[in-house]
């Protein structure tokens, strides 16, 4: 490994060691007492969550019942959490040049042989088609001037079951107020004395990292000035460029339904179930196995007295069937049809049982 | 702040909670902080293997070691970190084998930020804090992804295991045989007495079969109502 680099917070006036709370622009040095002033800190906004923990409560169990009815009695629900998960926003104005090699088309028009009504002979002159022909290449400049804003993920969003944003996400965040591009609306300045509820989570993301990947989604769209150039050459000059922290607020609950655990992330702004996993309860297999069962304890009493008299009774009048030999030979494969029928019910059981939304 | 790369010299935007990150432009390590405000780090003592033997063949998606501050507080470690982890909220980690941190132990894309204003709450230093490994396993659930903690030192699952319990409560052939439990002496019973009295076929068949889905359906909701294991 090459050598460490390290680089210390450095007071200007005696060269001592700095601390400084996020969100503060100024301090004073702890040993030489100096006024220190931060240009160029970093705003950081909430989006305060309107939604109370009863009311995420609330929408989980809505979510539960929607599946299955008896779930949300059953279900032992632990204390919502809230969290603000931070992203950040970062807009930037773009200006620069593409330089570029415009293909220079000519539009010719061609005559074109079209078959005469008698189907014998060719009329050359009666009509033409326009063909583009490359004569050459132009040297072009195009001017790109753009003002773009992208919001990234600051945290890692994955574990909770929600895609992160970057440059590279395909993803969008569905029911969420915030998206790739615009401010969301209701923005509050973030202040630790008023926003106290919740967990501020901590970004894992560096504001470096983030502007990179703002600026390399910036460029792919200011690229599209470039459109139709054969061999092209960039200048982007980022300008303007303006950063914040928002944080967004999710309710994670946590909840057990017959000792399985189960999870559900609920928007802080919406009330909606984002993302979570719900039992999905007993199916029509159960009424299957007991049907069957039914049928099997009307059949086997008859089956005995078969086995014991050699007379099968449901028949009307009590004629001897002489026949018991094949009687119990499809019993016996009714009963293996059974068996093989409630094993598939078996598997089909232990796959299922969760649904997500 | 700003400081600027040491490898390539780009300007970068630091917040106050990162002492370590790595250059978005030249991908260099570059530890933000004085020597002796390092904090200590614990080796792993479980690897990814082991990790990847908790759960059933395929169900990770994603396994990656993360390390998350933790204070020494007079009644144990303290967590210093704000990250969206409910389980980690009452978790108190093993102690492990320490180390002062060096670059070579972990990468910036791995440690967890240090909250600052935890540390300011309870007067602690930075010095003081131990980075905790911790594994996090992205479980594929049937669609759906859920993170999963694993500490790195003891190898257990931190919080719930979203796959205990996966066999579903409810066992077909379990509620066919209770059924036939109950609706088989209901049939036989009724039958018995209609032979007894010498009814007739067709009314001896309907009769014991509705004894027998009385009894089979009358299991059912016995068994509906306590049949599946509580929690």
């Amino acid at each position: 490994m090459a050598e460490s680099p390290f680089v210390t917070l450095k007071c200007p006036a005696c060269g001592g060691g700095l601390s400084l709370r996020e969100g503060e622009t100024h301090t004073s040095c702890p040993s030489c007492d100096s006024g220190v002033l931060l240009t160029g800190a970093v705003g950081n906004y909430v989006l305060p969550s309107e939604v109370g923990s009863t009311q995420a409560l609330r929408a989980v169990r809505k979510a539960m019942e929607s599946g299955w009815k008896d779930s949300a009695g059953r279900s032992r629900v632990s204390r919502p959490r809230l969290f603000y998960v931070p992203f950040w926003h970062i807009s930037a104005q773009v200006q620069g040049y593409v330089l570029g090699l415009e293909p220079e088309v000519r539009e010719e028009e061609q005559p074109r042989p079209v078959e005469n009504p008698d189907g014998q002979s060719m009329s050359v002159f009666q009509s033409t088609r326009t063909v583009k022909r490359r004569v050459g290449v132009r040297a072009v400049e195009r001017e790109v001037q753009l003002r773009g804003s992208v919001n990234v993920s600051a945290a890692d969003l994955e574990p909770l079951g929600i895609p992160n944003l970057s440059s590279k996400a395909q993803m969008s965040l569905e029911g969420m107020e915030i998206q790739r591009n615009a401010l969301p609306e209701g923005l509050e300045v973030f202040d630790s004395r008023v926003h106290t509820d919740g967990v501020f989570v901590d970004p894992l993301v560096s504001l470096s990292e983030a502007r990179a990947d703002a600026e390399e989604y910036l460029r792919r769209l200011a690229g599209g000035a470039g459109r139709g150039l054969e061999q092209q050459w960039k200048y982007l000059v980022f300008t303007g460029r303006r950063d914040c922290l928002i944080y967004y607020p999710l309710w994670v609950v946590g909840f057990a339904v017959d000792g399985r655990p189960y999870r559900a992330v609920v928007d802080g702004r919406s009330a909606r179930v984002l993302r979570g996993r719900f039992p999905a309860g007993p199916s029509g297999s159960r009424y299957i196995a007991a049907g069957a069962a039914a049928l099997w304890a009307f059949a086997i009493p008859p089956l005995v007295n078969l086995l014991a008299t050699g007379t099968f009774d449901y028949h009307s009048g009590t004629t001897s069937l002489n026949c018991s030999g094949v009687l119990l030979i499809i019993a016996g494969a009714l009963g293996i049809g059974t068996w093989q029928m409630l094993r598939a019910l078996d598997r089909m059981e232990s796959r299922g049982g969760t649904r997500h939304v | 702040m700003k400081i600027s790369c040491s490898q390539c010299g780009a300007e970068l935007t630091v917040m106050e909670t990162e002492f370590y990150l790595r250059c978005p432009y030249c991908e260099a390590s570059i530890t933000v902080t004085a020597v002796e405000d390092l904090p200590f780090i614990v080796v792993p003592s479980v690897g990814e293997e082991a990790v990847r033997r908790l759960f059933p063949a395929g169900a990770i998606a994603e396994l990656e070691l993360r390390y998350f501050p933790y204070a020494d507080g007079p009644a144990g470690p303290l967590p210093v970190f704000s990250q969206p982890f409910p389980e980690l909220e009452e978790y108190r980690p093993p102690a492990g084998d320490r180390k002062v941190f060096s670059e070579d132990l972990a990468g910036p894309d791995q440690i967890i930020p240090i909250d600052e204003d935890i540390l300011a709450e309870r007067e602690l230093r930075r010095s003081g804090t131990v980075l905790h490994p911790v594994w996090l396993a992205m479980l594929k659930l049937e669609g759906y992804s859920q993170g999963v903690l694993v500490d790195g030192v003891s190898g257990r699952i931190v919080g719930d295991n979203p796959l205990e319990g996966e066999t579903a409560p409810e066992v077909p052939s379990r509620t066919f045989l209770l059924c036939l439990l109950l609706g088989l002496p209901c049939a036989a019973l009724v039958y018995w007495l209609l032979h007894a009295a010498a009814a007739g076929g067709s009314a001896k068949a309907l009769l014991t079969i509705l004894a027998a889905a009385a009894g089979s359906f009358a299991a059912l909701r016995l068994f509906g109502e306590r049949g599946a294991p509580s929690g």
